[in-house]
């Protein structure tokens, strides 16, 4: 092909790509209605498109829409209602029954600029377009299914629903009841109770004032800055709960759990994930299942339960109550009673101020720092018992073992003294100190 | 004030009282300094000397007479021409932007030809993927399973939707976008199943 020839073939081909493009209709049409407002709902139904919703210090609602296709005979058939009735105002877009014989390559969409007055209670439901609304001063009920939700500065009580896009609430001065199935969920600031679920997407709370309930099917879930009760359950995802004054409850399952922060009792469940706590200024009840616990700064007492994990307590101002099952556990700091009960695992406690019972089996047992004066009782099997007293230390010794010897570095007025078997007094022998092993040694210092 | 023959320069520059006083005290003691400061001077002298004004009342006369000289055919092609570019300028603009919007809302062809193209590759993806995956998805019999199970289902009832509504609106850029996160969203949760099948099948 000559030169000439394919400039020519390329200046065509331009050519018939322009005609083409040129002959994509693109249709567009204004709406613009304003309707008298004397009261009631405002209920917006519509597919198809967003809704921006504003709010106006008039009475009247102002209704404006831009109508969006790509076959303008078509655009020309849609019908945006909006009318004023005794139960409020009501707005529709109805789209025509697309006939058989036109069902061809055209599209459509319709995007609503609402405003409403700032006193109108407001009902959306929408498909296929996102909803964003603010300034609401009476509440709300918006249902989304197919794009997102935005809600911002509002009053009264809001909820708000959606499948498959994510929801944003900011500044809501009232309640909120929030629902998604597939997407994320961001609240920031609510001032009443804040009950949100969701299905398969994350969670975030921040700064609630009432009772806050957050439930989660599968993703992660963070909440901060709760001043009321919080209850979080979630399965297949992480927990992050910060700074609740209240009381807090988690239940989780497949995900680590993380709290921080607890101004009164905090209550965990969870299996198959780490449990981690810190500063918390009531009782702490921790109940897991192949779990590793760790917990610091407890103001009140601390009830933990677990199995194939770890368990490991710091700084408990209460008593320290400890069930594991194939797993170590470590304390220290504990200012009252301490009671473990573990197999399998070592059991290393370390300044305790209350009494001391632990029982283990096929593990070692030390317990360093312990009280001058305090009933204590240790036992296991198939290891070691270590405990090292104080000075000033007041016991009545009953220390017995097979298998193993007991020995001492301490002064001990001994009634019954061999290898295996030591009964005496250390000081005025006032406290009990029961040690009792079975194939292990046992270490008095 | 200790000044340093490299600082001259800067204090010229700065020309206010303070570093005017500062370079000719300093120039006092560097014959080298006091050259620049004397050069320096004298362009300022000369400077000033070059600014003229004069009186500006005589401008909207001049231009007066001459708008009355011109004949008043060549104002009013000034005035169309001025407006027809203005006007020209803001359609185009006007055109520009709300095909842009338009765009964002109604795809065109070729657009939806490229993003059909997309969800064929995310549908080819997702069968190989679920070729693998819907066997561990029978077998297995955890709760983290029968998540996924419930995750798909949801998934598969979303994608159904919106298909529907992409059938009667092929070219809505929204429902596109959203059929394509979806079908990302399957894809995410197949390879999951996957990894997790091949984790359980290595423990």
């Amino acid at each position: 092909m000559s030169r000439t020839s394919e400039r020519m073939a390329a200046l065509l081909v331009a050519a018939l790509m322009a005609t083409a493009a040129a002959a994509e209709e693109k249709y567009e049409e204004r709406f613009h209605r304003t309707v008298p407002y004397s009261g009631g709902t405002v209920a917006i139904d519509h597919r198809f498109g967003g809704v921006n919703i504003r709010t106006g210090s008039r009475s009247e609602v102002d209704v404006k829409a831009t109508i969006r296709s790509s076959d303008a005979a078509w655009a020309k058939q849609i019908r945006i209602e909006a009318e004023s009735g005794r139960g409020g105002v009501r707005i529709r877009t109805v789209y025509p029954t697309r006939a058989r014989s036109r069902d061809g390559d055209f599209s459509y969409s319709v995007d609503f600029q609402i405003t409403v007055p700032a006193s109108a209670p407001l009902r959306v439901s929408n498909r296929f377009g996102s909803v964003q609304a603010a300034g609401i001063a009476s509440g709300s009920e918006i249902v989304n299914g197919h794009g997102s939700i935005q809600l911002s500065d509002t009053r009264g009580e809001q909820k708000v629903e959606n499948s498959f896009g994510s929801i944003t609430l900011r500044n809501i001065n009232g309640n909120a009841v929030v629902r998604n199935s597939n997407g994320s969920i961001r609240a920031d600031t609510i001032s009443g109770t804040a009950d949100v679920s969701n299905r398969f997407g994350s969670i975030t709370v921040t700064k609630t004032n009432g009772r806050t309930i957050v439930q989660n099917t599968n993703g992660s879930v963070a909440v901060s800055e709760v001043t009321g009760p919080l209850t979080v359950a979630n399965g297949f995802g992480s927990v992050s709960v910060s700074n609740v004054s209240g009381p807090v409850e988690v239940r989780n399952k497949n995900g680590s759990v993380q709290v921080e922060r607890v101004g009164r009792d905090l209550a965990v469940t969870n299996a198959f994930g780490s449990i981690s706590v810190a500063r918390v200024e009531g009782n702490l009840q921790v109940s897991g299942t192949n779990s590793r616990i760790e917990a610091r700064a407890v103001r009140g007492s601390a009830d933990v339960t677990t199995s194939f994990g770890t368990v490991d307590l710091r700084d408990v101002s209460g008593a320290a109550q400890v069930t594991n099952a194939n797993g170590s556990v470590k304390l220290s700091e504990i200012g009252g009673n301490t009671l473990v009960k573990t197999t399998f695992g070592s059991v290393v406690l370390r300044d305790v101020k209350g009494a001391v019972d632990v029982q283990n089996q096929n593990g070692a047992i030390t317990l360093a720092g312990a009280p001058a004066c305090k009933p204590i009782s240790l036992r296991t099997s198939f290891s070691s018992i270590k405990i090292d007293l104080p000075p000033g230390a007041s016991y009545a010794v009953n220390a017995r073992t097979t298998f193993g010897r007991i020995q001492t570095r301490l002064p001990i007025t001994t009634r019954t003294l061999t290898d295996e078997a030591v009964t005496g007094t250390i000081g005025s022998g006032i406290c009990r100190l029961d040690l009792t092993n079975n194939n292990g040694t046992i270490t008095i210092e | 004030m200790t000044i340093r023959c490299e600082q001259l320069d800067d204090l010229l520059l700065e020309g206010d009282a303070a570093s005017m006083d500062a370079a000719a005290k300093h120039a006092e003691s560097c014959a080298a300094c006091r050259e620049i400061l004397a050069d320096w001077n004298d362009i300022a002298v000369a400077a000033r000397s070059m600014r003229h004004t004069w009186e500006s009342d005589l401008l909207w006369g001049r231009i007066r007479r001459g708008v009355v000289r011109t004949p008043l055919w060549r104002i009013a092609a000034a005035a169309l021409l001025t407006i027809g570019i203005g006007g020209t300028t803001w359609y185009a603009v006007r055109d520009t932007t709300r095909d842009a919007a338009f765009g964002q809302t109604i795809l065109s062809v070729a657009a939806v030809d490229e993003v059909e193209r997309a969800e064929a590759a995310y549908v080819a993806a997702i069968g190989r993927l679920e070729e693998v995956a819907e066997p561990r998805l029978e077998n297995a019999e955890g709760a983290l399973m029968m998540n996924y199970r419930e995750k798909l289902m949801v998934l598969d009832d979303a994608i159904a939707e919106v298909r529907s509504g992409i059938a009667e609106n092929r070219k809505n850029a929204h429902l596109r976008r959203e059929l394509l996160a979806m079908y990302s969203e399957k894809q995410r949760t197949l390879q999951a199943i996957v990894r997790e099948g091949e984790h359980v099948s290595n423990e």
